[in-house]
């Protein structure tokens, strides 16, 4: 008998875990269902929100709260809420409180990830690409790919700004794209679903302390390692997307100068001037 | 044919017959070539680093900056070489001349190219030297003696 009773707690809690939204879960902490919520639903929420112990706080951007205004092209950045950025990581950066909008309380500043390409007219290819990466490095960044034409570098995200003006100075600029790709709902749902992944964990261990029997407490043990990898999961997941929201991408590709196109030209009508330059030179 | 008009179809004969009237030095380590092609006088290196130099007719008396102005355009605008630097310069029989040193990237490696300019009323005189950025900063000191002993006639 009891070891149904353990089943039925245990499916219990998995239907509530699999669809717990983050808008569920501001349901659930302000102790109220959310329209057209089951009863069931209704009654974990209220289970949860009076259960749940305060998370863990994840891990968080390591970048100020304010984004880089890197330029027109980006348009204005949503302004920084530094009233919603508490504590602070191992790094002593700023990161986003764990009260959000979900739990109900101020919304926080808008998590972006920034990325910029940008294409380079130059004479000297190796050298430019030598000056995006000590540039980068300068900035506390760090190089990602190299090829014999285009580098990748990351910066921290408060760099970004002044990083992409140097990169500009360093030849004929052809082409710049920058995006921010706003992550703050993914994070944020993240956030939630590792929460919830921990609630779970604590009770799962609470009831496996007080199994009575073998087979109930494997079966707890079984359940335990799932939520626990599942929290790895998302922790790692979390992790990479701080990183990325830091650290602020940005792919040079450097080509040869060409020439000017139409109008620009000058066409003097004297044969010789078409025949300077290298190629008629070094045919010999 | 008196002797005067004699005289004046002799020098014009040898006139034509003595080709440009400039005196290029074969720096250290080139080798003049017997068939310079579209250029009056052709030299190089057995790497390819290669020296050139004409006499171009300047029936509009255009100036120094004229013409220097012009060459620059031509490269930059185009054919898309990179003006690295822009200096005056004089030749060995000091006929006031600029210097203009371009960049071009071919392929991946970067190329220097020279050209040297000297003008006179009714003549224009161009030196170009071009090779890889490696050989031109070799020969660096090669470069720079042709350029100082370039007589214009």
């Amino acid at each position: 008998m009891s070891l149904l009773r353990v089943v039925w707690i245990l499916l219990i809690l998995l239907v509530g875990c699999a669809r717990h939204s983050p808008a569920r879960s501001a349901a659930a902490s302000s102790g109220s269902a959310e329209p057209g919520a089951s009863p069931r639903d209704a009654d974990f929420a209220s289970e949860e929100a009076a259960s749940e112990a305060p998370p863990e706080a994840p891990a968080a951007p390591a970048a100020a709260p304010a984004p880089p205004a890197p330029g027109n092209a980006m348009g204005s950045p949503a302004p920084a809420k530094t009233s919603v950025m508490t504590g602070s990581t191992e790094g002593g950066a700023n990161k986003p409180a764990s009260g959000n909008a979900a739990d109900g309380g101020e919304a926080r500043a808008p998590l972006l990830i920034y990325t910029a390409e940008v294409v380079l007219a130059v004479f000297n290819v190796g050298p430019t690409l030598d000056a995006v990466e000590e540039l980068a490095r300068t900035a506390g960044g760090y190089l990602v790919l190299r090829d014999d034409t285009r580098i990748v570098v990351r910066v921290p995200k408060g760099r970004f700004q002044s990083s992409l003006s140097g990169v500009g100075k360093l030849g004929d600029e052809l082409h710049r794209e920058i995006s921010a790709n706003d992550v703050t709902e993914a994070y944020a749902d993240l956030e939630v679903r590792l929460r919830n992944s921990e609630a779970m964990r604590q009770r799962l261990e609470t009831l496996l302390a007080k199994a009575n029997t073998v087979e109930d407490a494997l079966a707890v043990e079984r359940e335990l390692e799932r939520v626990a990898q599942n929290i790895e999961q998302l922790k790692g997941k979390l992790k990479l997307m701080n990183e990325l929201i830091a650290f602020s991408t940005i792919t040079v590709e450097c080509r040869a100068r060409a020439p000017v196109a139409g109008s620009s030209k000058v066409n003097l009508p004297f044969n010789w001037l078409r025949e300077l330059g290298l190629s008629n030179l070094l045919s010999l | 044919m008196t002797f005067s008009k004699l005289s004046l179809l002799l020098a014009l004969l040898s006139a034509v017959a003595c080709g440009p009237s400039f005196r290029a030095t074969t720096p250290n380590g080139f080798l003049e070539l017997p068939e310079p092609g579209q250029y009056d006088y052709r030299a190089t290196t057995a790497d390819g680093l290669v020296l050139a130099a004409r006499e171009i007719s300047n029936s509009g008396e255009g100036s120094l900056e004229f013409w220097s102005r012009a060459v620059e355009n031509q490269l930059r605008l185009n054919e898309g070489y990179a003006l690295l630097e822009s200096r005056s310069i004089r030749s060995k029989d000091q006929v006031p001349g600029v210097e203009l040193r371009f960049g071009h990237d071919f392929g991946a490696k970067p190329h220097l190219y020279y050209v040297a300019l000297f003008v006179k009323p009714s003549k224009l005189y161009l030196v170009e030297v071009g090779g890889t950025k490696e050989l031109v900063l070799k020969s660096a000191s090669a470069i720079e003696q042709a350029l100082t002993q370039f007589t214009v006639n």
